[in-house]
């Protein structure tokens, strides 16, 4: 029975001795790992001894179960325990109190073995041996191993424990200098810093030097809380106020009101700074962090650029009076105007009556008293009239076309076109002149001006091919390049509109005068007119945002093109008579 | 030919000329008062001033109204005639050289029921002058005299 303990106490000790050799190799403490480990081998040394001598049938020294089980016991503590090391060993940081637990656990069991091995008596052999007191040879092997053994825990106990003491002292210098890093970092800090008790009638307990500075004020006139609004705010009646407020927001504890932003520092005869300082609690310790920082520079941008805005805003409104004042200036011109024209409307056509209705009066009622002379007089006299007359509605028309004010939809001048020639056919029924208009030309823009355009490009076209002999009219559209006579501002694609015919034509060396007021390039008995329509025509376009231009040679017709810069849909529908 | 006057209210003396000539052509043998200005023109209806001895209710057939007038404007010489209970029956034709949209629309606000223009041309303006002669006073059937 003994015999059994004896060998698996043995192979124990070698396995705690393996385990121990491991730690030794992983550990950076190797001196006490080293000794546990040689230790331990020593032990399993001597187990070995005594196995052998056992195995051999030595009867001189019979194993003691009690003895073998207590060595068993503590074989396997020591195995346990080195066991427990690695496996709570790591770079996880090890639970609190580890250390001191596992320090125990290592004391503790070197002090039991060392017990131990005193009670089995075998430490004091030694002695005795080399005392020549008593001794046999095999006693030797033991007392050596014994005494090493005893040895080694030695050893390991007072290193362990000196190690566990300069471990002590590192950590307290770490923390003494890792404080110090702290200390100085906030001692250099741009931003104000102090912490203080919360409890009022206790002082500061740190405090930097940006912190008085910034409340421009020293330290030492910061030694309690009350001094303190002394200290910073001059006028005693904003520190009251400020002071009231403050204690307000930080007595809730709410740290999200304990935040103060462009607070001004007055000095008298000095500039005035902006801070903004919070308050921030320290959760579990009576503490309170408080920081204040410099917002003088963000304050005065601020104030710049309000009062930039408000100067900006001045001047919109400045800007603004002023174009309400030409606005209605604008008004009153134009309500002028229309009171102008309506005046012309009347006023000016009443005479021309006169002088038309007389004149024939005096053919019909004393014509055969007048040669051929005073008829054609008289005649004249109504042609006049009548002349006038037109030109008077034309200058209404143009005048309209100018503070007309525009509609926008989608007109068809195809339409336009078409009723347009309808009217000259009827006032013109025996003349037999071949138009063609494509069909589908629709234009953005405001109906009644475009009626009057187009109005006056087929009255023109009309007018000039009376002496035609095969009178031809196209209305039409075209992408600018493919139009006839492509405008050079525009592109390519541009829509071009075109009222062609194959009349009398005109020199395009005068083209430039065919857009003005009152100029004709023909007298007026060539053809009649009063030189206003194509004026019409161009303020038309213009007011549209297009154009207006116009080719054309004596003899060999006109064709005038113009654009109405909005958006136009195509027409591709068949050309229409 | 229809019974009854024609009352013409126009201040231009030459178109007083052209129109009286032109009816008379249309052989419109109506007997035509011409009065020359507004306020002339609601004293011969109301029967007042320099017209006090005539019948208020002895309205001519027709009235030919210009629109410019002198002292009182056509378009309230129209207004007072439709506000009267005596005298809102009576055609009134508005006859100006007037192109204003405005007062086409003002006059056919005010009551008026016909709105012609006069043309320019002789021509035109002498044939509007028969056929508004020819058709008030031939075609048109006036209210019933009340006597």
């Amino acid at each position: 029975m003994a015999a059994v303990l004896l060998s698996v106490s043995t192979i124990l000790q070698y396995a705690a001795a393996a385990a121990a050799l491991w730690l030794v190799r992983r550990s950076e403490r190797k001196l006490p790992w080293l000794c546990v480990a040689v230790a331990v081998l020593l032990m399993g040394a001597r187990r070995t001894i005594t196995l052998v001598r056992v195995l051999a049938g030595d009867s001189a020294h019979p194993p003691d179960v009690a003895a073998e089980s207590v060595a068993l016991l503590i074989s396997a503590l020591m195995l346990v325990g080195i066991m427990g090391v690695i496996l709570t060993s790591g770079d996880k940081a090890p639970p609190a109190g580890a250390k001191q637990v596992s320090l125990l656990l290592k004391l503790g069991g070197a002090i039991a073995f060392l017990c131990a091995t005193i009670w089995m008596n075998e430490l004091v052999d030694l002695p005795r041996l080399l005392l020549g007191v008593s001794a046999t040879p095999s006693n030797w092997a033991e007392a050596l191993v014994e005494s090493g053994l005893a040895i080694v825990v030695g050893v390991y106990v007072v290193s362990s424990a000196l190690q566990h003491l300069s471990e002590r002292t590192q950590a307290e210098q770490d923390l003494r200098e890792s404080e110090g890093f702290t200390r100085t970092v906030m001692d250099h800090l741009p931003v104000g810093v102090a912490v203080n008790s919360v409890d009022p009638t206790v002082s500061f307990s740190y405090m930097n030097d940006s912190f008085a500075n910034l409340y421009r004020t020293t330290r030492e006139a910061l030694e309690d809380q009350d001094a303190f609004w002394e200290a910073v705010y001059e006028d005693p009646e904003f520190r009251e106020r400020i002071k009231k407020r403050v204690l307000k927001d930080c007595a809730g504890g709410d740290p999200q009101r304990m935040y103060w932003t462009d607070i001004p520092i007055t000095r008298k005869g000095e500039e005035t700074t902006f801070i903004s300082a919070r308050n921030t609690p320290i959760p579990g310790k009576k503490l309170m962090v408080s920081t204040v920082w410099d917002v003088t520079d963000r304050k005065r941008a601020e104030d710049q650029l309000q009062a930039h805005r408000g100067h900006l805003e001045e001047l919109v409104e400045q800007r603004t009076t002023e174009l309400q004042r030409y606005a209605a200036q604008l008004g009153a011109a134009n309500r002028e105007l229309e009171a102008f024209a309506y005046s012309v409307s009347h006023d000016l056509r009443a005479p021309l009556r006169g002088m038309d209705g007389f004149s024939e009066a005096l053919l019909q009622d004393y014509g055969d008293r007048l040669d051929d002379t005073g008829r054609d007089y008289a005649r004249r006299v109504r042609a006049a009239s009548r002349k006038m007359g037109r030109l008077i509605d034309d200058i209404l028309q143009l005048s309209r076309v100018s503070r007309h004010e525009l509609e926008h939809e989608t007109v068809d001048l195809s339409e336009l076109a078409r009723a347009a020639v309808d009217d000259l056919r009827k006032r013109d029924p025996d003349r037999r002149v071949d138009v063609s208009i494509q069909g589908g030309l629709r234009a953005q823009g405001d109906a009644r001006l475009l009626s009057a355009m187009v109005q006056n490009l087929l009255g023109n076209a009309w007018k000039f091919t009376r002496d035609e002999p095969d009178p031809r009219i196209e209305v039409g559209a075209a992408p600018n390049a493919r139009c006839g006579a492509p405008h050079a501002d525009l592109d390519d694609d541009a829509r071009v509109f075109f009222v062609r015919d194959n009349g009398a034509g005109f020199d395009m060396e005068y083209v430039d005068k065919l857009f003005e007021p009152f100029q004709r390039l023909h007298s007026g008995s060539e053809f009649s007119g009063t030189g206003i329509g194509l004026a019409t025509v161009q303020r038309v376009a213009r007011r549209h945002g297009g154009r207006v231009w116009a080719q054309g040679a004596p003899g060999q017709g006109a064709a005038f093109y113009f654009t109405l810069d909005a958006q136009t849909e195509s027409g591709e529908e068949g050309a229409q008579r | 030919m229809a019974e009854g006057r024609i009352l013409f209210v126009e201040d231009n003396e030459d178109d007083v000329l052209l129109t009286m000539r032109s009816l008379k052509e249309s052989h419109v043998g109506n007997e035509v008062d011409v009065v020359r200005d507004g306020a002339a023109a609601l004293d011969y209806l109301f029967a007042r001033g320099e017209y006090a001895q005539r019948d208020v209710r002895d309205s001519p057939a027709v009235v030919l109204l210009d629109l410019k007038l002198p002292k009182v404007d056509g378009l309230e010489v129209l207004e007072a005639i439709r506000a009267d209970d005596r005298l809102k029956t009576l055609p009134v034709v508005i006859l100006t050289s007037s192109n204003e949209e405005q007062d086409l629309v003002r006059g056919y606000e005010l009551g008026a029921n016909s709105y012609v223009r006069k043309p320019v041309d002789f021509g035109e303006f002498a044939e509007a002058v028969r056929q508004l002669g020819l058709y008030w006073m031939l075609l048109n059937q006036p209210l019933p005299r009340r006597r």
